[in-house]
C-alpha cells in the first residue's frame, strides 16, 4: 500500500520527464534540417503541383507524354535560371490557363473549397458542444435532486443518532 | 451456345429478382406464409442465374469463343491464363456481371442465414430491398451493359486484342476488383437492413447486431480492395506514388470513410441506444456512395486515369444513385423523429464523447474529399472557368485531420464508457505516452527530421502504445480470446492504421527522386547508392514485347521496362528494389533512341513495404473482431423473434443486461490482483 | 424542433438533388487538352538553329503570315497532315505566306529523316523546342497556329483536323478580307 503511495506521488515526475525528452528530441529532429533542397527535389515537388495537359488527372511529376517530359525539362532550366517556384507556376497559367495548377486558388470563389470544409467543422464542432451542454445542464438537475437526497439521509442519520 | 446460356443466366436472375421481391411484397402485405415460401424458392433462381451467366462468360474466354462480343473484345489466345480468366472483370459488361454475381452471392448468403426468420417483416423487408438492387444490375445486363452479344467472325479473323493491357500487366489487377466489388456490393446488406428498419419502424438494435458482421466484412473487403489498388498503382506507375487522390481513387475511399464512422458510432447506438438516425444515415450514404463511386468511375465527367470503361452505362448509375438517395432520405426523414431515443452523453471525455468526435473527423474527411472531387464542376457551372483541385489540395486539407484522428487513436481506447476522471486517463496514458516519446527519440535517432512528419510519428506511436496496451491487458487476462472480439480486433486494425499512416507519413516526407540519362557502362550515385546501366534487353513474348534496362543498383540486377502489347498499348512497367526499410524503383522513361542511351528515374523512399503490412493487419484485425470474444447466447434473438416486440422502446434494463458480458470494455475495472 | 429529422433530410436532399444535377449536366466528353490561350496574343518568339543548318526568327518574319506546325515524327496526326502543309507551302513558294515547324518531343535524327521520306523545304526548329512549345500552350501535337502579318496569333488547329491546304488558305483570305 505504501509503494503504491509512492509511486503515485512520484508519477508527476515520469510526466516530466517524458516532455523534457519529447520536447528536447523535436528541437533536435525539427531544426536541424534535411539540409538545402537540391535543384531536382525542388523540380520534383513543383511538377507534383502542376497537371499534365495531356493526361488525365495527373500531375506532369507522374506522367511520361511528351508534354511532362518537356514541361519537367523547362522547369529545370527555369529552375537553373534562378525563378522562383510562384514565377515559374505563373508561365504555365498564362499559357496554359488556370486549371493547370492543381492548387486552386485561395481567393474568390475558388477560395470556398478551402473555406467551406472549415467552416463546416466548427459548426459542426460547436454543435457537439451545444449538445454537451444541454446534456450536462440535464444532467445537474438531476444532481441537485441528488443533493438534497443527501441532506435528507444525512438528516434521518442525526435523527437516528 | 455460350450466348444463349449466358442469356438465359441473365434473364433469368433478372425475372426471379423482380418476381421474388414482388411475391415476398405481396406476402408481406397479406401475411401469407405460403407465398413468401415460393417468393424464397424463387429468390434461390437469382442465384442460380447469375452463377450460369457467370460460368457462361468464363467458359467463353477460356474457351476463346469469339463469336461472344465480349470474347472478340477483349480476349486473345496470347493472354497467359490467369489473366484470360480475370479479363471476365476487365471491361464494362463482365464487370458489372461480377457485381452481379457477388450481389447474387450475398442474395444467398442472407437466404441461408435468416432461414428459420424469413417471417420477421424486417428480414422479408430487406431481401426486397437487396432483391431490387440486384434487378437493377441485371436489367443493365439486359440492355445497355450485355456481356453475351453474338458477333458474326469477320473473314480472315485468327485472333482477338486481348484484355485491356494495364489490367494484364500485374497480377494485382486480378484480384483488386474482386476485392473492391466484394466490399462496395457487401454493404447493401446492411443498407436493405437499414431501410428495413426504417419502413418497419423496428426501433430495437437487433438488426444492427445482426448486420454487424457483415458490414464490418463488407469493410474489410473494401479495405483490402483499395490498398490492393494503390499497392497496383505503385507498382506501375513509377514515380513513387500510391495514392494520387483521383477521382476514382476518392470514390472508393468515400465509403470507407463512412463506413468506417459509422463502425464506430454504431457502438454507442449498442450501449445506448443513441444515434440511430446518425447510424442509418451513415449506412445509407455508405451504399449511396458506392454507386455514385461507380458512376464516376463509369462516366467521364470527372478527369481520372482510372477511367478505364467509359460508356453509356453512366447516367443509369447516376439515376440510381439518385432513387437510393432519395428513397433513404425520404424514409429517415419521415421515421427520424420515431426512431430518436432520448438519451444524453454525461462527459465529451468518455468513450462515447471520443465516438462522437471521431465521427466528426471522419465526416469532415468525408466532406472534404467529396467537396474537392467535384469542386471543379462547381466552378465550372458557376463561372464558366476551369480549375483543377489535385494532390497539394487534398494533402494539405486532410493533414490536419489525419493527426487529430491519430491522437484520437491513442486516447479514445483508454476512455471508460460514461465519465473518466483526469487521475484515470494519466494513469492509463502513462505508458502510451512514453511509447509516443520512445517513437519520436527513435524517429530523430535514424535521422528523420521535420517537423510535420515528426509529429506524426510521435502521434503514430501515441495511438500505437494505446491499442498495445489494450491488446497485452486484455490477453494477460483471457490468453488468446484477448486478442479477439470487436474491442480486441478493432485495436489490432488500429495497429494497421497506425502502420500504414507512419508509412504514410515517411514515404511521402523523405521521398527523393531523380531523372537521369544514362550510357552503356555509366554509374551516378544517388541517395548513396550505385547505379549503374549496363544495356538493353529485349524480350518477346506470345502478347507483349519487352524492352528492358539492365541497371545494377549496390549489386542487385533491376530491369525497368516498357512492355509493347500487340494490341497496340505501351505500358512502363517499373522495377523496385525492395526491403522493410526502403524501396527503390527505377522507371524507363521511354523507349531507348538508340541502346547506348536510355532515361531513366529514380526514386527512393522510406517505408513503402508496410503500406502494405498495414493495409494486411487492417484485414487480420477485421477477421478477429468478427469473432465472438466470448461465446454467448446471441443477444437480440428474442427481440427479433417475437413479433409482439416491434415498435417498443428498449428496455433500459434490457440494453444494460445486454452489454453486461459485453467484451467491448475489458479493462475498465482493472482488477490486476497483486500476489 | 419537433421534426429535426424532416428538415435535416430536407436540407441534404436539396444538396443532393444539386450535386446530382450538376453530375447530370456536365460535359462528358471532357475537353482538357484543349488549351487556345495563345490565340489573339503577340505571337512568342520562336528563334534558333534549323534542320538545314541556317538560323531561324519568327520576329524577322513580320509582315508575312506564318503557320508554325508542332510536330514529330511518331506522331500519326503528323503523318496525315504533312502532305497538306507540303502543297500549302508548294501554292506560296514567295508570296509572304510561309510555314516553319517545330519539333518537339522528338530527337532530331527523326525529325530530319521524317522530312526526308515526306518532304517539305521549310525551315524546321529541332534544338530545345520544349520551350517554344510551351509559350504556346502545347498539350500535344499535332497543333498548328496562324501568326498574322502584325505578328499576332490569330488561329489555332489542335490535331490535324482543319489543317489542310485550302481551309489555311481560307482562313487567311477570310482573315485579310475581315481585317
Amino acid at each position: 500500500m505504501a509503494r503504491t503511495g509512492f509511486k503515485e506521488q512520484w508519477r508527476w515526475l515520469s510526466w516530466v520527464l517524458m516532455a523534457i525528452v519529447g520536447i528536447a528530441a523535436l528541437i533536435v529532429g525539427a531544426s536541424a534540417d534535411g539540409g538545402p533542397q537540391s535543384d531536382g527535389e525542388r523540380m520534383s515537388e513543383l511538377a507534383s503541383t502542376i497537371r499534365c495537359p495531356q493526361c488525365r488527372g495527373q500531375s506532369i511529376a507522374e506522367s511520361n507524354v511528351a508534354i511532362a517530359r518537356e514541361i519537367r525539362g523547362d522547369i529545370r532550366n527555369r529552375i537553373s535560371a534562378g525563378e522562383s517556384d510562384d514565377d515559374i507556376r505563373q508561365v504555365y497559367i498564362d499559357r496554359y490557363g488556370r486549371s493547370i495548377v492543381l492548387n486552386p486558388d485561395s481567393g474568390g470563389f475558388t477560395g470556398l473549397v478551402w473555406i467551406v470544409p472549415v467552416l463546416a467543422a466548427g459548426l459542426a464542432t460547436a454543435a457537439i458542444a451545444l449538445a454537451f451542454q444541454r446534456w450536462r445542464i440535464e444532467a445537474s438537475s438531476i444532481a441537485i435532486a441528488a443533493d438534497e437526497d443527501h441532506e435528507l439521509v444525512a438528516k434521518l442519520r442525526r435523527e437516528r443518532r | 451456345m455460350n450466348v444463349a446460356i449466358g442469356d438465359a443466366g441473365v434473364v433469368v436472375a433478372f425475372v426471379a429478382s423482380i418476381v421474388a421481391s414482388v411475391t415476398l411484397l405481396v406476402a408481406l402485405r397479406n401475411d401469407d406464409a405460403r407465398l413468401r415460401r415460393t417468393g424464397v424458392q424463387v429468390a434461390w433462381l437469382v442465384v442460380i442465374g447469375a452463377i450460369v451467366g457467370f460460368v457462361a462468360l468464363e467458359r467463353a474466354l477460356i474457351t476463346r469463343d469469339f463469336t461472344v462480343k465480349y470474347v472478340f473484345d477483349n480476349g486473345s489466345h496470347r493472354t497467359p491464363p490467369i489473366y484470360n480468366f480475370a479479363t471476365a472483370w476487365a471491361s464494362l459488361e463482365g464487370s458489372i456481371l461480377l457485381w452481379g454475381l457477388v450481389l447474387a452471392g450475398y442474395v444467398g448468403v442472407v437466404l441461408t442465414k435468416f432461414r428459420s426468420r424469413i417471417a420477421d417483416p424486417l428480414v422479408t423487408w430487406a431481401l426486397v430491398v437487396v432483391l431490387l438492387v440486384t434487378a437493377f444490375f441485371f436489367a443493365l445486363m439486359l440492355g445497355p451493359a450485355d456481356p453475351f452479344i453474338s458477333v458474326e467472325l469477320p473473314p480472315g479473323f485468327v485472333d482477338g486484342p486481348g484484355p485491356n493491357p494495364l489490367l494484364q500487366n500485374n497480377v494485382l489487377m486480378a484480384v483488386h476488383p474482386p476485392m473492391l466489388y466484394l466490399g462496395y456490393v457487401g454493404f447493401t446488406i446492411p443498407f436493405a437492413f437499414a431501410i428495413a428498419a426504417l419502413i418497419t419502424g423496428r426501433v430495437g438494435e437487433g438488426w444492427l447486431v445482426e448486420t454487424r458482421r457483415w458490414t464490418l466484412f463488407a469493410w474489410g473487403f473494401l479495405t483490402l480492395g483499395i490498398v490492393l489498388g494503390s499497392w497496383w498503382s505503385y507498382d506501375v506507375l513509377g514515380w513513387g506514388g500510391y495514392w494520387g487522390w483521383d477521382p476514382v481513387e476518392n470514390a472508393s475511399f468515400l465509403p470507407w470513410l463512412t463506413g468506417t464512422a459509422y463502425l464506430h458510432s454504431v457502438m454507442i447506438q449498442e450501449r445506448r441506444g443513441m444515434l440511430r438516425v446518425w447510424n442509418l444515415s451513415l449506412l445509407c450514404a455508405t451504399f449511396s456512395l458506392t454507386i455514385l463511386g461507380t458512376f464516376i468511375t463509369r462516366s467521364g465527367v470527372l478527369e481520372s486515369v482510372h477511367a478505364f470503361s467509359e460508356s453509356s452505362i453512366g447516367p443509369l448509375f447516376l439515376a440510381f444513385f439518385g432513387v437510393i438517395a432519395a428513397v433513404s432520405i425520404g424514409l429517415i426523414g419521415w421515421r427520424g423523429d420515431r426512431l430518436r431515443a432520448p438519451g444524453r452523453i454525461d462527459s465529451p471525455i468518455s468513450r462515447e464523447g471520443s465516438f462522437l468526435a471521431n465521427n466528426l473527423l471522419f465526416a469532415v474527411f468525408a466532406f472534404v474529399i467529396l467537396l474537392g472531387t467535384v469542386f471543379p464542376l462547381i466552378v465550372e457551372a458557376v463561372q464558366d472557368e476551369r480549375i483543377s483541385v489535385g494532390v497539394p489540395y487534398f494533402e494539405r486539407m486532410t493533414m490536419p485531420v489525419g493527426m487529430v484522428m491519430l491522437f484520437l487513436m491513442a486516447v479514445a481506447p483508454v476512455l471508460p464508457w460514461r465519465k473518466a476522471s483526469g487521475e484515470l486517463l494519466r494513469k492509463r496514458l502513462e505508458w502510451p505516452a512514453w511509447f509516443a516519446v520512445a517513437s519520436l527519440v527513435l524517429a530523430v535517432l535514424v535521422g528523420a527530421r521535420g517537423l510535420t512528419p515528426l509529429i506524426a510519428f510521435t502521434l503514430a506511436g501515441f495511438a500505437a502504445g494505446a491499442a498495445l496496451r489494450q491488446i497485452v491487458l486484455a490477453t494477460r487476462r483471457n490468453g488468446w480470446r484477448g486478442l479477439v472480439g470487436r474491442t480486441n480486433g478493432g485495436m489490432i486494425v488500429h495497429l494497421g492504421v497506425i502502420i500504414v499512416a507512419i508509412a504514410f507519413a515517411a514515404s511521402n516526407s523523405y521521398l527523393r527522386q531523380t531523372e537521369v540519362t544514362l550510357t552503356t557502362g555509366e554509374a551516378i550515385e544517388f541517395a548513396d547508392m550505385s547505379f549503374q546501366y549496363e544495356g538493353i534487353e529485349i524480350q518477346d513474348l506470345a502478347e507483349k514485347r519487352i524492352t528492358s534496362a539492365l541497371v545494377v543498383v549496390n549489386g542487385e540486377e533491376l530491369r525497368p521496362a516498357i512492355n509493347q502489347f500487340f494490341s497496340g498499348q505501351s505500358i512502363g512497367t517499373p522495377d523496385t528494389l525492395g526491403g522493410f526499410t526502403r524501396d527503390t524503383q527505377i522507371a524507363l522513361i521511354a523507349l531507348p533512341e538508340d541502346d547506348d542511351q536510355v532515361v531513366i528515374r529514380i526514386t527512393t523512399q522510406p517505408l513503402i513495404a508496410w503500406l502494405w503490412i498495414g493495409g494486411v493487419l487492417m484485414a487480420v484485425g477485421t477477421v478477429f473482431s468478427a469473432f465472438p470474444h466470448r461465446l454467448h447466447r446471441r443477444p437480440t434473438d428474442p427481440v427479433s423473434a417475437a413479433p409482439g416486440a416491434v415498435g417498443s422502446p428498449p428496455h433500459p434494463d434490457a440494453d444494460h443486461l445486454k452489454n453486461a458480458g459485453d467484451p467491448a470494455d475489458p479493462i475498465e475495472p482493472v482488477p490486476v490482483p497483486s500476489p | 424542433m419537433k421534426n429535426r429529422s424532416a428538415i435535416a433530410a430536407g436540407i441534404v436532399g436539396l444538396v443532393l438533388v444539386v450535386l446530382v444535377v450538376l453530375l447530370a449536366t456536365s460535359d462528358t466528353e471532357r475537353t482538357g487538352s484543349v488549351n487556345f490561350e495563345v490565340v489573339g496574343d503577340v505571337a512568342p518568339q520562336i528563334e534558333g538553329p534549323t534542320l538545314d543548318g541556317g538560323q531561324y526568327s519568327l520576329r524577322a518574319e513580320r509582315g508575312d503570315w506564318v503557320v508554325v506546325n508542332f510536330f514529330a515524327s511518331w506522331c500519326v496526326g503528323c503523318r496525315v497532315e504533312h502532305p497538306e502543309l507540303v502543297a500549302f507551302s508548294e501554292r506560296h513558294q514567295d508570296d509572304g505566306v510561309q510555314i516553319v515547324a517545330v519539333m518537339f518531343g522528338d530527337t532530331e535524327n527523326d525529325a530530319r529523316e521524317f522530312f526526308e521520306e515526306l518532304g517539305g523545304d521549310w525551315p524546321a526548329l529541332v534544338e530545345d523546342t520544349g520551350s517554344i512549345a510551351i509559350d504556346y500552350g502545347v498539350t500535344a501535337v499535332p497543333e498548328t497556329v496562324l501568326v498574322s502579318p502584325s505578328g499576332r496569333v490569330v488561329q489555332k488547329w489542335i490535331g490535324a483536323r482543319g489543317v489542310t491546304a485550302d481551309a489555311l488558305d481560307a482562313m487567311i483570305a477570310q482573315l485579310e478580307g475581315g481585317g
